[in-house]
């Protein structure tokens, strides 16, 4: 097979890209034709196997680059930091947790009569949804729908919605709906910040700080002291993160624009700063 | 989420398989699947098996020189990934409506690889693999560009700095080569 007209021809039966009358013709060729029915068998499986070793090739491509972000820990750094111990080990470790509990508990009664709280009391004693903030953004988005053009319509809408389903505590599909309008619309910090609420909301520590990190640094963003004081209730939850939570309690106890400065200080206090 | 434009110089990244294009694709994308999978308790592992087979149907997808990308290359991945982990989750599907084009080449690309029995399949891989690397590296590339990725000569001639003509002249050559390793072999013979 030598003749590159002859081989194009088949290629282009076989690719489908022939119309009706020109297919037909080639089946009645290939049907009177041995030698013809041959060579687009022979060509039909070459093709499949170019195709196979192609597929195969970014498979590989795509597996490599994976395992690069492997390496880099990109996937454990989005990971959730489970406080929650898997569930055949529950047992064993609340026993274990209720003993050491009943010790510390006792010593400290007989000594002190007053317990410090730990991390996770603090995060659980000034934890709330935030769901006042995001009631009144999603009201204030109701009234000014219909008012604007379509597609700011439409883009309001959408963080309307998202935010309804946050007030309602549907958290899983508000992070769904967030991430969607986060597609189109990357640099707003309403959604931003109700992303990483949300996450919070379903214990995705780690996942919380990635989104809720990059508001605490903005300059223009008024979610930014939000932002921060519930970096610092996630990075209580999150493995190596109380030198960080202490750091952003300290900047917003000096902050006297922000509306959690007495409750940072009262952190502070607690955990003996 | 910064989105990716597709244009051609990132495309040709991808058509090159570089690693970086492909590593962008994770930095800009995996977190939104991450959580579409988290939304139905599935985990990060399971995020980065639908996620490796969203980026495979948007990349070859991408390759095809008849396909134009409608919408952004966020919601291609997002629509791809959610029908692909719904569908491994047996749970049921209701597909994103943005454009049937996308799920209908989903049931190509299923098409393609059912096409062969799977034992099969393995013995034409390996000996296609053992045969095209038996081709130089500039004819490989050819035979992939113009047969895998079906791009035009221009386009071929744009990757490999070669003309238009001599692309022309190679692809033949080199599929000619390529044919005539594979039909001395006991599963071409047949024919």
């Amino acid at each position: 097979m030598e003749n590159n007209d002859y081989i194009d021809r088949i290629h282009k039966y076989l690719s489908g890209n022939m119309n009706q009358a020109e297919t037909s013709d080639f089946e009645n060729e290939i049907s009177a034709n041995e030698q013809l029915a041959k060579d687009v068998k022979l060509e039909e499986k070459l093709l499949l196997g170019i195709g196979l070793v192609g597929d195969d090739d970014l498979r590989k491509s795509i597996a490599a680059a994976d395992q690069r972000k492997a390496e880099q820990q990109f996937f454990t750094a989005g990971k959730i930091v489970s406080l929650q111990p898997k569930k055949f080990e529950m047992k064993k470790l609340i026993s274990i947790a209720a003993a050491a509990v009943i010790l510390v508990g006792l010593v400290w009664w007989g000594f002190f009569r007053q317990t410090p709280p730990n991390a996770e009391q603090l995060f659980a004693s000034n934890f709330k949804p935030e769901t006042a903030k995001s009631a009144a953004i999603a009201e204030s988005l109701q009234a000014s729908s219909g008012l604007l053009g379509d597609s700011t319509s439409t883009a309001q809408d959408s963080l309307l919605e998202a935010l309804k389903l946050y007030n309602d505590g549907k958290y899983n599909e508000a992070m769904v709906a967030l991430d969607t309008f986060l597609v189109y619309h990357p640099e707003n910090d309403t959604a931003q910040f109700y992303l990483g609420m949300s996450h919070l909301n379903e214990s995705r520590y780690a996942r919380a700080v990635e989104v809720l990190q990059p508001i605490t640094t903005s300059e223009t963003s008024s979610f930014k002291l939000d932002a921060m004081w519930y970096l610092g209730l996630c990075y209580f939850k999150v493995d190596g993160g109380f030198a960080k939570a202490e750091e952003l309690f300290n900047q917003l106890a000096s902050n006297p624009e922000s509306k959690d400065q007495q409750a940072a200080k009262g952190i502070l206090q607690l955990i003996g700063h | 989420m910064q989105e990716i434009t597709v244009d051609n110089a990132y495309l040709t990244e991808l058509r090159k398989g570089s690693p970086q294009a492909f590593e962008e694709l994770y930095n800009r994308y995996f977190r939104m699947v991450e959580d579409l999978v988290f939304k139905y308790n599935g985990s990060t592992e399971d995020a980065r098996d639908v996620f490796q087979e969203a980026l495979f149907v948007f990349i070859k997808k991408l390759r095809d020189p008849e396909f134009v990308l409608t919408s952004k290359a966020s919601t291609f991945i997002y629509a791809v990934a959610r029908n692909i982990y719904l569908k491994k989750a047996g749970k049921p599907t209701v597909e994103i409506s943005m454009d049937n084009e996308h799920f209908n080449f989903l049931g190509k690309a299923e098409d393609a690889n059912a096409a062969l029995a799977a034992v099969e399949k393995d013995a034409m891989l390996n000996l296609m693999n053992d045969k095209l690397g038996q081709l130089e590296a500039d004819c490989r590339s050819v035979i992939t560009y113009s047969f895998y990725q079906s791009l035009s000569h221009a386009q071929i001639a744009e990757l490999t700095g070669y003309t238009e003509a001599f692309v022309k002249v190679k692809k033949f050559r080199c599929l000619e080569y390529l044919r005539k390793l594979v039909k001395a072999t006991d599963l071409f013979k047949n024919l």
